[in-house]
């Protein structure tokens, strides 16, 4: 299999050299730069298949990278970043960033996201989904209306039965919000009658099964006092 | 020195003016009067340097002596003897300069000075003597002038004699017995004995003559100079006009009347000047100045006018009656002055009322009538003010209004006279002060927000690189049991210190209300189920016996409920941690009027040994120790959150009861 080069750039070398080792740990091989215009230069002259990109840097900060990158280019990029806010994930995503990590990071997490991303963009690639009639898609989820299964990241996800008929219904409408008696109704077909913990429960475990973090969950979101979605990526 | 000469240049051009125009006027007005006296003959200029003999000064004045001569013994006055001593005093003053006889044979009467005997020559006869060849000749019958010895014909209208002959009152019916004789020297020459008035005359023509051309010139001269300077002179009307605008309307009005009376009457008084060198010139000369004095003043009241337009007459003795009043009403607070205001309109209008009808009664209409006019003219003044300070009122509440919505640049702009101009001042500087008041509080928040911000990236970068490093030791293989303890042990601490920070954040954030909300309308009933589903591992491995009371309605508030869930989550996880075991925990909501409530009860594991207030400061935890994870900041964010989410947060402490209570407003 051909080798796979990371881009790892932060004005932090410590960190540059942490993320290197945890990456070279899993097989990857390794670029370091410690500013955006270094890493745009890097991009040009040779191959790149993922960046691990720093918001606040010297020269270039990340964002302004990132949209530099995203004009040429369709290589995956992880904001890596100590801003925490709402606000700075949505900014990050927006300006084309395919996932938004905050510091202080856990490996474990960092390199989940890293492989993930890596799986999608190198097996999925171009692959033009939304032709297939029976695939329902919300970013790196995929479901397959025909033979009931759901692939995140290219990955199957082994679910139940309950699990697969809420997530079917959660994606045949990415984004909108269901209350957990409307779930309960349609998925179990009975009368609900205080059923949020049933399906509270059934939610918290499909998390688990297709979300790197269940904490800050990407794709299957509890919208506080209304109820639960899909997000439409 | 330099200032000096600044000062004084525009008053210089405008003397030069000044002298150039009364110069000019004086000149022209003797020159149109001669003209005039001299029935319209223009040679009457040419008098001072023509030969005297030949000017109408000199043929008037033959002209007079002639009278004086006739009068007595041609007309035979009452006063006979006066009026021949008089004219032997005249004629005799001349010396030799005149050889005179007027005799009536009737009468008897005969003044002469030809000494010896004179036998009155026949009219052919003439010249009677040598060196007197200038003479006028009555013979009974008929007045003949001779010049040069030759006849003059005294009718025609260029020779100079047709204004005089009016003088010379020839009574030819009564007059045949009466010869008078007056013949002039050829050479004038002064009399050592007496006053010559031919001699002085014709010496002053000379005179007055290079003095007139002088006058003249010198005013053409000045006016050149006047207009050439004509920006410093306007620059002194100017000056001019602002002293004159300091007088009252009044006064102006009450001087300009007498002035204009006097310039009609002197206009119509120089037609009749009689002319009389020298006492015409000094006639002239008072009467010239009289009236220049009313020009120049009209000139000023004019200036007046044109520079200070409306001023002119706002600037009366009303006015400045007012004027007064304001600034007497200003020692006083406002609602005092608005209060004498009307008892002196009150006091001023009786007055005003019962002068009026007095002089009403006495019978002096014009002045009741006048009294009345300042009376109504008083009312509406006080009117229009009163409208004037309702208006401002109404402006300064409407800016009132403008500040409260938080426009801070928008200035009142009041009339300085206006009843409300100190309070609209007053405003202006309190907003000022508040601009200046929120714009440093909004930097010094933005200030805040940035030393926020910089410090926990600050702290997390660090910590980034201690974390994972800690992992990477973590994941190291072989090394001795001691260490992977010691390597435990950082791993949890780096959490730890990672929570916190990331608490601090959030903490400092919400309470300098520099948090991005997400409002929406959310069920805070679903809220609460939602996060005790969420919550439902621990919570069934606490121990704990959950009761909870929440009404199957949805209970519909403005919130944002990730922010809402974090105060619940905070709310539940301190219940877990300082629950004593086996104990019941109540979660209730209930809704009324006031809105919804939202309670958690638990019994403490411990004595809580502080108030209600102390909990919330900021790092106090409430078992004191600070032993176990978590920040100690959980309950501050929960109420942090709860007030920017719109909600009130209380806490209540009853021995080892602890209870927190949020309320929130509902929506139908």
């Amino acid at each position: 299999m051909e080798k796979q080069w990371i881009l790892v750039v932060d004005d932090d070398r410590e960190i540059v050299n942490a993320i290197a080792i945890n990456l070279q740990n899993e097989g990857y091989e390794v670029l370091k730069a410690f500013d955006g215009l270094q890493a745009l230069d890097m991009i040009s002259t040779q191959k790149v298949h993922l960046i691990i990109l720093d918001v606040m840097m010297p020269k270039l900060d990340g964002l302004s990278t990132t949209l530099k990158i995203r004009a040429e280019k369709n290589l995956p990029i992880i904001i890596l970043s100590a801003k925490s806010e709402d606000t700075d994930k949505i900014l990050g995503l927006s300006m084309g960033a395919d996932d938004y990590v905050t510091k202080p990071f856990n490996t474990m997490e960092l390199m989940a996201r890293v492989k993930s991303q890596l799986r999608r963009y190198l097996t999925l690639g171009d692959v033009n989904v939304q032709a297939r009639p029976n695939l329902l898609q919300s970013g790196g989820l995929m479901f397959d209306l025909e033979s009931h299964t759901l692939e995140v990241d290219g990955e199957p996800v082994r679910l139940t039965a309950t699990e697969t008929k809420i997530v079917e219904l959660l994606m045949r409408s990415p984004g909108r919000i269901f209350p957990a008696e409307e779930i309960y109704e349609r998925v179990w077909g009975e009368t609900a009658y205080g059923v949020e913990n049933t399906v509270m429960v059934h939610i918290r475990r499909i998390r688990e099964k297709i979300e790197i973090n269940p904490k800050e969950p990407k794709y299957l979101k509890v919208v506080w006092g209304i109820g639960y979605k899909i997000e439409k990526i | 020195m330099d200032t000096k000469s600044k000062k004084s240049k525009p008053f210089t051009a405008w003397l030069s003016f000044f002298l150039a125009v009364n110069l000019l006027a004086v000149f022209l007005i003797t020159c149109l009067s001669a003209i005039a006296h001299s029935g319209g003959n223009l040679a009457v200029l040419q008098a001072p340097f023509a030969d005297y003999k030949s000017t109408i000064f000199f043929k008037e004045r033959s002209g007079h002596y002639f009278s004086y001569l006739y009068d007595p013994v041609g007309n035979l006055f009452a006063d006979q003897n006066a009026s021949l001593d008089y004219a032997r005093w005249c004629l005799n003053e001349e010396g030799s300069n005149v050889k005179y006889y007027a005799v009536n044979t009737a009468a008897g009467l005969e003044i002469t000075n030809i000494a010896g005997e004179f036998s009155f020559p026949e009219a052919e006869q003439a010249p009677v003597w040598q060196d007197y060849n200038y003479y006028w000749y009555f013979d009974g019958q008929k007045l003949q002038v001779f010049d040069h010895g030759q006849p003059v014909d005294i009718q025609r209208r260029d020779s100079g004699y047709r204004n005089i002959l009016p003088y010379v009152n020839i009574d030819t019916a009564n007059s045949a017995h009466t010869r008078v004789l007056l013949a002039v020297r050829d050479t004038l020459q002064e009399n050592p004995y007496g006053h010559s008035r031919y001699y002085s005359e014709k010496q002053s023509l000379a005179v007055i003559g290079w003095v007139y051309i002088g006058a003249g010139l010198l005013g053409l001269a000045l006016l050149v100079y006047a207009i050439m300077r004509r920006r410093d002179k306007r620059e002194f009307d100017r000056r001019l006009a602002s002293w004159a605008g300091r007088l009252w309307l009044e006064v102006k009005v009450l001087l300009s009347l007498p002035a204009a009376f006097l310039l009609l009457m002197l206009f119509s008084e120089f037609r009749t000047v009689h002319f009389d060198l020298p006492g015409t010139v000094i006639m002239l000369a008072a009467m010239s100045g009289l009236l220049l004095l009313g020009c120049w003043w009209f000139y000023v009241i004019c200036l007046d006018l044109l520079v200070n337009r409306g001023n002119f007459f706002r600037h009366n003795l009303f006015n400045s009656l007012f004027k007064w009043y304001q600034r007497y009403e200003s020692q006083y607070a406002w609602q005092k002055a608005m209060q004498q205001r009307a008892y002196l309109l009150l006091a001023a209008e009786s007055v005003l009322a019962v002068m009026s009808v007095l002089f009403l009664l006495i019978g002096n209409v014009l002045l009741a009538v006048l009294l009345a006019g300042a009376g109504i003219y008083l009312i509406y003044r006080y009117l229009r003010y009163y409208n004037q300070t309702i208006t401002d009122l109404g402006k300064l509440i409407d800016h009132i209004e403008l500040i409260k919505n938080g426009d801070m640049n928008t200035r009142l702009e009041l009339a300085a006279e206006s009843s409300m101009y100190p309070a609209a001042q007053n405003l202006n500087s309190i907003q000022a002060g508040m601009n200046i008041a929120v714009t440093e509080q909004l930097k010094s928040e933005r200030l805040k927000l940035d030393l926020i911000t910089n410090v926990s990236h600050d702290l997390k970068t660090p910590l980034t690189s201690i974390i994972s490093y800690v992992d990477l030791l973590a994941r190291e293989e072989g090394l001795p049991e001691q260490v992977n303890d010691y390597i435990q042990i950082l791993a949890q601490k780096s959490e730890r210190l990672k929570n916190l920070i990331q608490d601090l954040f959030d903490l400092s954030k919400a309470s300098s209300d520099n948090i991005a909300l997400d409002m929406e309308e959310i069920d805070l009933a679903r809220l609460l189920k939602q996060t005790l589903a969420d919550m439902g591992e621990p919570i069934n491995a606490s121990g704990l016996a959950f009761r909870v009371n929440i009404p199957d309605e949805p209970v519909n508030i403005v919130s944002d409920g990730k922010k809402l869930y974090r105060v619940w989550e905070n709310l539940i996880t301190n219940t877990l941690k300082y629950s004593l075991a086996g104990s019941r925990v109540f979660i209730d909501l209930t809704v009324d009027a006031q809105g919804a409530l939202a309670t958690i009860k638990n019994t403490a594991n411990y004595e809580m040994t502080f108030g209600e207030e102390e909990i919330l400061q900021r790092f106090v935890r409430g078992d004191q120790s600070r032993s176990s994870e978590g920040s100690g900041l959980g309950l501050s964010i929960a109420q942090s959150f709860t007030q920017i989410c719109g909600g009130h947060f209380a806490m209540k402490i009853d021995g080892d009861l602890f209870k927190v209570e949020l309320q929130f407003k509902t929506v139908s």
